[in-house]
């Protein structure tokens, strides 16, 4: 794992600093009155001017100490902002909807599968391919249109939805007394009702698809058979027997899907004005903020391969036959 | 013998037919497949169809009135913000949102399935990609292809390693003159210690390489190259390929625009596509090949003595159809939408091509002044989508060997 | 339920805003990257930043709507007739500025402490000291302060430009809270050598007080009508009146408005939401589209709620045409030939784009000086749409159509089409669809467009735009720039006043200027170098005017219009007004007039007279 992250934070590194434009071209057009001079200075002083190695080596031999640098957009060190403002808000939305959207998801695809061709089915198959066609952007709109402007214009006493996600509450008011506990609490979660819902909706289309296959491969399969023809009940069947195996293919997609859960959504967090880890990404690399983009590239790196590790191990957990040799 | 290989073509012809009669039997499934061959030949014959040209714009004083209409009679589907008929660009957007939609994502799940197999399979075992001319050779490796690459191995090893030793020499020539010219320093002196050490080191390498054999695990390598290409961020990459691309003083821009010269644009969509999109499928059917591959059938083809690509491709392949046709539906549409967004980068589709990506992004930017833009794409992934689903079922259950109709 | 809901929503915030508590919730789609503390703009020169500060600092001077000079925290403006504004000639080409501040005796920072001669001190030493990477160099290059006593101090500028005068470029910085810190960090990078490293010790220190947790910390200082004193990050910024602020507004500063709120909202149409939901009084300069300004869903609510304006910016929509011979498309296409980019600009329909796309409430640019800058000339040569003077032009020209009715003629022995190429930032629905409109004019005299547009980092990155001269791009390149009323026509300059080419990018000069298509015109240049130290303003225009006469004539570039922004006030709303060329354009100068009618507060600026309401 250790040469993996090696690898990938040199091809990262590599990328960023090769991404077309510099800080420079900014300010070049900002100032045209720059001279050559000037901005050969100011290219010294962002470090622009050494090799990308020499430069990824000062960056490895801080980031490898847990200094991440300093950002260039926020007057704040780069970690600070991803791992203690961007992380938890982004766990906090993504980790929310993907948890709603699996609980509803597995639910519904196993009700899907087992009354396969029902009317039922065809109902559900429906919807979750009109969730999984409908652009996040136009839900989103569409959602926030609804509830802060179209229904409370109609139903005076209808809680208007804020446009902005974030609380403006902070968890150090609740310390200092200015605000209880349940405020606090309150607040945030009635801000996040819009974007968890949008969210979870297109999510919860792929999730019950994977679930809906999943099961009725299982289902067709030979031990089921033999087991409902020793006469076992349709519930322990399913259950016990179907159920079981039904999910190992689930277990790898949600295994994948967690970095991106880190990762953060960048649609959504934009609509939502939910500044997460997606936003923080996006931000950086299009301000040329690479200490930022560094930080967060690197750590997504590093779940990625702990969580492709993680999914493996799982196998063996929820397979008993996986023998690793 | 002889016997048993006609009963066995005859079988097969009737596994087919089989197939079919079970597919036709799906009745979504049928009506799927005649929707997509209508989206199909709607996309190959949208001259004919469309009522309007794709790009034709009114003309005349007060244009602004033909922006943005609704749906009428003239215009099925209202036109856009430069007067164009959007009934006739979701036509013509067909083309190039069916193309690379089923390019994209059949070209990912078969590449993806075939390493995600391959890694599986081979997990745990690793492959013997070099074998020494005087190593024993181990019982169960005796396919003729094995002995063929076993001799290229060696070519390739003594090769490299004469090459190295010419190399090493070359470098330190001047050095060997100074011996005989009286003119030696420490500098050299040290120089020639590192030559004997270089082909010391090669000598070594070549004696290991008579006896000695190399072990490569399949799995290790694909699963780590899938856990590298994960990381890699995309958004990046993209935009330092569409700075490299379109430069055309550099070496990337020359040859791109040299191999692919006009129709670069759709070739690199896909390329990228499928370059990022093969990784989810390859680890879900790796996944799911480490549990069949336990499985009492597997054993049983192995003890029937089937070969390792038939096992991987008859046997196992089949069962991982279900994820698979997920998957592969849910990556048409989001190929489509795909396209939209690398365009949007740079990469490619100029206006005023029409593409169902592109009108659903460019939709976002009126969504105040026309949102009826939106629908009309949204509508057509959705149908497509849907109806590769449904075919997606069909064929999963015509060719399920278990399938009890 | 329905109480539940009733204290969801006290809890969710949702306070009462606008006139009832005499305050002002203003959205925006950009979030300052630091305020306050970054004095010499080491960490940004955003438009946000310096939008928001207006609240929190006084300038020195002000450039207010009218174009006039107000002195804000000092006593007057320096002028010849007062005498506090002195030249010198230096050598030909070179003059020096001097310029006599006093500071008013009742000018003083949020805690009482008088501004004096030491904070401007403390700011030309940030400016001036080696290794600071500030983004005003050029100025600061140019600039010395002579400190006379606590309140009386001189700016002197060599070489000085028309500009110095025009904008104000002279701050300063709270001595007090600062000072302390910045000889530690002045020390500290004394004792290191590598440039990087200095740079790093000082853009720490303006982070340190400019960072949102140290202003929060309620440490900081200011100036201005209103004092900082809340800001969550990615949410909010609130400020407070301030009552130590000096100048008080008719009818006493209790009539106007007493807290103004920040909302970051970057996506758009969700601010355009939370305008239709009524929780947005008014917008900045950075905010919602044009386009998003005149949509339905906004002017069906806005009549007795929302005025709408459309108001000009200084930013000049333009093409650049590539005009280096070396190029090979360029000699094809001959687009170094005046009647080529004539014959384009002529087949272009710019007042049906002015017309169809924004409603009339554009206008055809004529050059590259905005119609509101006072250098401008009206009497140019315009290019009214006329495919017929274009075909005739192309023909004379010897292109001849083709069997797909696009031009062709031969250039040793080869057949060239007119196919030109037209780059631009990728994704930009307003530039994309101009593109495919001219498109549609341009097929008509028989030129095609091949539009090949990229992200705009890459095509406003110096690796493609400053490459015309290597091919990068062959055509057109269409992007927008401002210099304010700073503008010198230095992005259509060729040779400065030794005559070497400073100002165009190519191979010799390193890629450097920003005349990025390469237009070279000898009068035009020595005209330009002359008006840039012409500090009289009459003459400055006649130099101007000429300037503009052989810009149009030649076609330099294809204007196109200036951008105009929507603005959007809520109804009651007085002296948020924006104009084109004070403060670019930002609605927040001489903030300490802005005020709701209902409670009192006394109209001084009348938005009708800067910009054009949008109904």
């Amino acid at each position: 794992m250790i040469p993996l992250l090696f690898a990938a934070s040199v091809v990262i590194f590599t990328l960023l600093a090769l991404q077309p434009g510099d800080p420079l071209d900014e300010l070049r057009q900002q100032n045209p009155r720059i001279t050559a001079e000037q901005l050969e200075q100011l290219r010294r002083a962002y470090g622009l001017d050494q090799p990308i190695y020499v430069r990824y080596f000062k960056w490895l031999g801080r980031a490898l100490q847990g200094d991440f640098g300093q950002s260039r957009t926020y007057a704040t060190p780069a970690a600070q902002i991803i791992f203690v403002e961007r992380l938890p808000r982004t766990l906090i939305l993504s980790g929310a909807a993907l948890t709603l959207a699996l609980l509803v998801a597995i639910p519904v695809g196993i009700f899907s599968a087992v009354r396969q061709y029902s009317r039922a089915d065809y109902i559900i198959t429906f919807f979750s391919f009109v969730g999984f066609s409908m652009p996040i952007f136009f839900l989103g709109i569409l959602l926030l249109f609804l509830f802060a402007v179209w229904i409370p214009e109609r139903v005076p006493w209808f809680p208007k939805f804020p446009v902005q996600s974030i609380s403006d509450f902070q968890w150090s008011q609740v310390l200092s007394g200015e605000i209880t506990f349940f405020q606090f609490i309150g607040d945030w979660a009635f801000k996040l009702v819009l974007p968890v819902l949008a969210l979870s909706t297109i999510q919860m289309a792929s999730w019950t698809r994977y679930m809906r296959a999943s099961l009725l491969e299982v289902l067709n399969q030979d031990y089921v058979r033999t087991a409902r023809a020793k006469g076992l009940s349709e519930r322990v069947v399913l259950y016990k027997h179907a159920l079981r195996n039904a999910l190992i293919p689930i277990v790898t997609l949600v295994g994948l899907a967690i970095p991106g859960v880190f990762g953060g959504a960048v649609i959504t967090e934009t609509i939502f004005s939910y500044p997460g880890m997606g936003r923080a990404i996006l931000d950086s690399l299009t301000d040329k903020d690479y200490n930022v983009a560094m930080a967060a590239l690197a750590f997504l790196a590093l779940l990625t391969a702990v969580f492709n590790l993680l999914a493996d191990l799982m196998y063996a957990v929820v397979d008993p036959r996986i023998r690793y040799s | 013998m002889a016997a048993v290989a006609t009963t066995s073509k005859s079988k097969s012809q009737s596994t087919w037919a089989l197939a079919w009669r079970r597919f036709r039997r799906h009745k979504a499934a049928m009506f799927s497949l005649g929707v997509v061959i209508a989206l199909v030949l709607m996309a190959i014959f949208a001259p004919w169809i469309a009522p309007y040209s794709p790009t034709a714009q009114p003309t005349g004083d007060n244009l602004a009135d033909y922006y943005f209409q609704g749906p009428s009679w003239e215009h099925w589907l209202g036109t856009d913000e430069l007067g164009r008929d959007v009934l006739s660009r979701i036509i013509y957007g067909a083309r190039i949102s069916l193309l690379v939609g089923f390019v994209a994502a059949i070209a990912a799940a078969l590449l993806g399935t075939t390493l995600g197999v391959i890694a599986g399979y081979f997990s745990g075992r690793p492959l013997r990609f070099y074998m020494g001319p005087l190593a024993k050779v181990a019982g169960g490796w005796k396919p003729w292809p094995f002995a063929l690459w076993r001799v290229a191995s060696w070519l390739l090893l003594y090769t490299l390693l004469f090459l190295a030793a010419d190399l090493a020499w070359t470098l330190s020539g001047a050095n060997v003159q100074a011996l005989f010219s009286g003119t030696f320093t420490l500098n050299n002196l040290l120089s020639l210690l590192g030559l004997a050490l270089v082909w010391g080191v090669i000598l070594l390498i070549g004696i290991w390489g008579l006896f000695g054999q190399g072990r490569l695990d399949l799995d290790v390598v694909i699963s780590r190259f899938m856990d590298f290409m994960l990381t890699i961020p995309e958004l990046p990459l993209l935009l330092v390929l569409s700075a490299l691309l379109r430069d055309n003083q550099g070496v990337v821009g020359q040859w791109a625009q040299a191999v692919f010269g006009e129709s670069a644009s759709v070739f690199i969509i896909i390329t990228i596509i499928v370059l990022f999109g093969w990784i989810g499928t390859g680890r879900l059917i790796r996944g799911a090949v480490l549990s069949l591959r336990e499985q009492d059938f597997t054993t049983a083809a192995q003890a029937l003595g089937a070969g390792e690509a038939r096992i991987m491709f008859r046997h196992l392949v089949p069962n991982t159809l279900a994820p698979l046709i997920v998957n592969a539906t849910l990556a048409i549409g989001g190929a489509i939408l795909t396209e939209a967004a690398l365009s949007f980068l740079g990469f490619g589709i100029q206006p005023p091509v029409a593409t169902w990506g592109n009108m659903l992004t460019k939709a976002q930017e009126y969504i105040f002044t026309a949102p009826w833009l939106a629908l009309a794409p949204g509508f057509m992934i959705f149908l497509t989508v849907l109806a590769f689903n449904y075919l997606g079922d069909g064929l999963r259950d015509a060719l399920d060997p278990r399938s009890r109709l | 339920m329905k109480r539940a809901l009733a204290t969801l929503m006290l809890v969710g915030g949702l306070a009462l805003a606008g006139p009832q508590d005499n305050s002002l919730i203003i959205g925006t789609a950009q979030e300052p990257r630091v305020l306050a503390g970054d004095v010499v703009n080491v960490i940004s020169n955003q438009a946000i930043k310096f939008e928001i500060e207006n609240f929190l600092f006084a300038p020195i001077v002000q450039t207010n709507r009218d174009l006039e000079q107000i002195p804000v925290v000092v006593t007057e403006v320096p002028t010849q007739q007062n005498g506090r504004l002195r030249f010198a000639n230096i050598r030909p080409g070179v003059r020096r500025l001097e310029l006599d501040y006093t500071i008013r005796p009742d000018a003083v920072w949020s805690d009482g402490r008088p501004i004096t001669t030491d904070d401007v001190a403390l700011y030309f030493e940030m400016g001036k000291t080696k290794g600071v990477p500030s983004t005003n160099v050029d100025f600061f290059d140019r600039a010395t302060l002579r400190v006379r006593d606590a309140r009386n101090f001189t700016v002197i500028l060599e070489p000085a430009y028309f500009y110095d005068l025009d904008i104000n470029q002279i701050y300063y910085a709270p001595n007090h809270i600062m000072r302390a810190e910045w000889d530690k960090a002045k020390a500290a990078a004394a004792q290191v050598s590598d440039t990087a490293r200095q740079a790093e010790i000082f853009r720490n220190f303006f982070t340190q007080f400019s960072s949102p947790q140290y202003l929060n910390s309620g440490k900081m200082v200011y100036s201005g009508p209103f004092t900082l004193t809340r800001w969550v990050p990615g949410s909010s910024i609130e400020m407070r009146r301030n009552p130590r602020f000096w100048i008080k507004p008719p009818g006493g500063e209790d009539k106007y408005v007493q807290r103004v709120i920040y909302r970051i909202i970057q996506n758009t149409n969700s601010l355009l939401v939370a305008i239709l939901g009524g929780g947005i009084d008014a917008t900045s300069s950075v905010a919602i589209s044009f386009d998003q300004g005149r949509s339905k869903q906004l002017t069906s609510r806005a009549p007795g709620r929302f005025e709408i304006w459309a108001i000009e910016t200084p930013f000049f929509e333009h093409l650049e045409i590539n005009q280096f011979t070396n190029v090979q498309r360029v000699r094809d296409l001959m687009l170094d030939n005046v009647k080529t980019r004539q014959a384009l600009i002529y087949a272009m329909n710019r007042e049906g784009i002015t017309k169809a796309f924004f409603d009339g409430l554009y206008t055809v640019a004529p050059t590259w000086v905005s119609p509101r800058n006072p250098m401008f000339n009206p009497n140019v040569a315009r290019y009214p749409y006329n495919p017929e003077r274009a075909r005739q032009l192309l023909a004379e020209l010897g292109w001849r159509p083709g069997p797909d009715g696009i031009l062709q003629r031969t250039v040793d022995g080869r057949t060239v089409r007119f196919e030109i190429e037209w780059a631009t930032t990728a994704g930009n629905q307003v530039r994309e669809r101009i593109q495919q409109f001219v498109a549609e004019n341009y097929r008509q005299v028989g030129i095609a467009v091949r539009i090949n547009n990229a992200p705009s980092a890459v095509v406003l990155g110096a690796q493609y735009r400053s490459r015309a001269q290597e091919g990068s791009w062959t055509g057109f390149l269409q992007y927008a720039f401002s210099l304010g009323l700073a503008d010198d026509g230095v992005r259509s300059a060729c040779r400065d006043e030794e005559g070497k080419v400073v100002y165009i990018p190519t191979r010799e000069n390193g890629f450097r200027g920003l005349n990025f298509g390469g237009w070279c015109n000898e009068e035009y240049d020595r005209l330009r170098n002359q008006a840039v130290t012409e500090f009289d303003v009459n003459r400055r225009k006649q130099l101007f005017a000429r300037m503009q006469e052989i810009w149009a004539s030649e076609v330099a570039m294809i204007p196109l219009y200036f951008q105009s922004d929507a603005r959007v006030y809520k109804v009651g709303l007085l002296n948020y007004v924006s104009s084109t060329f004070a403060n670019s354009a930002y609605p927040t100068i001489e903030p300490w007039l802005i005020g709701w009618q209902s409670r009192g507060a006394q109209k001084v600026y009348d938005q009708a007279k800067y910009g054009q309401p949008i109904k």
